[in-house]
């Protein structure tokens, strides 16, 4: 971007590769979303990642089976960490499952909210990115107790089982995951099942935006529950990240957990139907 | 054949009433979009004092040259009125007598608009209320809360209150802030406690974005009825913006939107903000202030409020113009009053039609839905 805050030129330019446009553009998109809050911190640096991962999916090849597979796998994980609160072995075998995947700090905070069951609950710290790589990996790690996993566990193995090039990891990875443009230097999509990254400086602050992967896989669930057809995603993922946006309010420049919030809260806001597709966007994005 | 034919015919009363029945709901329904051009004038003499009691026949107004009609006519926070052609007024023989009343204009007769005035007598609750509201500006008022304002931020903010507790009731005030981004710390509200707890709120800090958030300001108050104003408090240049000023200028040329920016004279420090601040005003029809520090911010409100106390409201519906483009707009007064000066918006840009894959229509069936330029 060249010539941004210029007070008498013709506004911005973009100059350059056209490698990082996409990058480049939700920067100046982000400049237009007015916050809820008073600004936080680590907005310039993160959003515009954020809206990138929104922006650069196209979701015209996904079926009804495995938007559907996303669901199960999220509610399989969040069924295997509310059945470990009862259940010591099971317990260790979810944290050893998520110590790969989540900070020790955060793996301390959730196993100690297992073990105090009803005093908190281990969701605050847990993103839909972590239960769905929770089942994903339980499953992989553990074949032979199925039952583990409860009700959505069964309807997920039925459904690999009826649709196995559908709802395979690499599959969803592919279709649900974010770009990487500075981890992998590519704007494919894809789940790299990294904990979210320190921002300290320079790029790690577009670490930890190509680091936070569950916003498509939680929008994704929530067009399956309100049954919306896989096109809609085209129109809901940068709505309601867009709405996320506005929600988030950081306190510092690693509250990634405010991410989450943002997104909860947007979620909870979809559940109630305070925004989503009409049905007259319905059928143009189906046409 | 006989039986052919009696076929027919069952069939024909059969149909025709669903016929006639689809016809008449298929009737053709014409929607017409009137494009109201609506300017904000001030008049003063040659010592800034402003010049009152004018009327409609006192201003020629022109668009790419063509001498428009004035429909619609108000002054200060008083009720915009209709302007009658005195031709019509002639012709029409219930209106044949002349007046003698001495307050009305020579050449041109006020009659209230039903949709704006009420009653001709403007009597009664009601409508002294939806007159008072109508009357009032909605003032939109936008803080810059970045680092250039660090120092004396707590006077602005007093200022800014003073300035909003001081506006007339009838008023409605938004408060935004900005710094790299835009914050709608208060929604367009006549309660002026939650404006003030609104300024309350506001923190310093981050970059400057003066124009977008400018660009965003202009747009929530071009999508409001009634006459409106943008107040901008900035003291500095604009470090982070992606529009030009130009642009932001335009689209409130276009809504009849004014600027009015206030500033202190450390903002004198970078002569191109200042430049851009008095082009972006004077394009508007508001006016660029620059007070020797914070606490004198309050004689720039007060101006402003004098301002808007003494502003000619004048709408006109443009004749035919094959230009789409900008359109220049030109006020005049009648007779000879050079020591007098105009102010207003110069020019404005037609906004699309309105109905999709639609004309403007010349002929309707419906009430016309009206839009201001």
């Amino acid at each position: 971007m060249f010539g941004a805050g210029s007070p008498a030129g013709g506004g911005a330019h973009l100059v350059g590769s056209l490698a990082d446009l996409p990058y480049v553009l939700a920067q100046a998109e982000q400049d237009f979303i007015t916050p809820e809050n008073v600004q936080a911190l680590i907005w310039g640096a993160v959003v515009p990642g954020i809206l990138t991962s929104a922006i650069v999916p196209r979701w015209w090849g996904i079926s009804h089976d495995e938007l559907h597979a996303v669901t199960l796998y999220q509610e399989a994980g969040e069924h295997l960490l509310s059945a470990s609160a009862d259940n010591d072995d099971l317990r260790g075998k979810v944290m050893s499952v998520l110590s790969d995947r989540v900070s020790p700090r955060t793996l301390e905070l959730v196993q100690q909210a297992l073990r105090t069951r009803g005093v908190s609950d281990p969701n605050p710290y847990l993103t839909p990115a972590d239960t769905f790589y929770l089942a994903a990996e339980f499953q992989r790690q553990y074949p032979q107790q199925p039952e583990l996993l409860g009700q959505p566990g069964k309807e997920l193995n039925a459904l690999i089982q009826e649709h196995p090039d559908e709802v395979n990891w690499e599959r969803l990875s592919r279709d649900f995951g974010v770009p990487h443009p500075v981890l992998a230097q590519s704007y494919a999509r894809e789940l790299l099942n990294l904990p979210p990254f320190p921002a300290f400086m320079g790029y790690s602050s577009r670490f930890l935006a190509e680091s936070w992967d569950s916003n498509n896989l939680y929008w994704a669930r929530l067009a399956d529950e309100k049954n919306y057809s896989p096109v809609m995603l085209n129109r809901l993922v940068p709505e309601l990240t867009h709405r996320m946006v506005e929600k988030i309010f950081a306190t510092d420049l690693e509250d990634w957990p405010a991410l989450l919030r943002a997104a909860r809260e947007t979620g909870e806001e979809f559940r109630r139907g305070k925004y989503g597709a009409t049905p007259v966007s319905i059928a143009a994005a189906q046409n | 054949m006989t039986r052919r034919i009696w076929i027919r015919l069952v069939l024909t009363f059969i149909l025709l009433p669903a016929a006639a029945t689809r016809t008449s709901a298929q009737q053709a329904q014409f929607q017409v979009s009137v494009d109201l051009v609506q300017l904000n004038v001030a008049v003063t003499d040659n010592k800034g004092n402003y010049v009152t009691g004018l009327k409609p026949s006192d201003f020629i107004i022109t668009e790419d040259g063509v001498q428009e009609k004035l429909a619609f006519f108000g002054e200060g926070n008083g009720p915009a009125r209709s302007v009658v052609d005195p031709a019509q007024t002639q012709d029409d023989s219930s209106k044949a007598q002349a007046s003698d009343d001495p307050s009305k204009p020579a050449n041109a007769s006020f009659v209230p608009h039903p949709e704006v005035a009420g009653s001709p007598e403007g009597g009664g609750s009601a409508t002294d209320s939806l007159n008072a509201a109508i009357a009032g500006s909605n003032v939109f008022i936008l803080f810059d809360t970045s680092n250039y304002m660090y120092r004396g931020f707590v006077f602005a903010q007093d200022a800014i209150s003073d300035f909003v507790r001081s506006l007339e009731k009838a008023d409605k005030i938004a408060f935004y802030s900005y710094s790299r981004d835009l914050s709608r710390a208060s929604s367009l509200t006549a309660d002026r406690g939650e404006v003030v707890r609104g300024v309350r709120t506001t923190v310093a800090g981050d970059d400057a974005a003066l124009y977008n958030s400018l660009l965003l300001t202009v747009k929530d108050a071009a999508q409001c009825m009634g006459r409106k104003v943008v107040v901008v408090f900035s003291n500095g240049p604009d470090n982070s913006s992606v529009v030009p000023p130009e642009d932001v200028a335009e689209l409130a040329q276009s809504a009849g939107i004014p600027i009015y920016m206030i500033s202190t004279r450390e903002a004198r420090l970078e002569p191109v903000s200042t430049a851009v601040f008095e082009r972006m005003t004077a394009a508007t029809g508001g006016k660029a202030y620059f007070s020797k520090n914070w606490r004198d911010e309050r004689k720039a409100f007060e101006s402003i409020r004098d301002d808007l106390g003494h502003l000619y409201s004048l709408s006109y519906y443009p004749k035919a113009n094959s230009n789409h483009g900008w359109r220049t707009i030109t006020v005049k007064l009648t007779g000879d009053r050079k020591n007098l000066h105009v102010r207003t918006r110069n020019g404005y840009r037609p906004q699309p039609n309105r109905y999709p894959g639609g004309t403007v229509a010349e002929v309707s069936t419906e009430k016309p839905s009206s839009a201001s330029q």
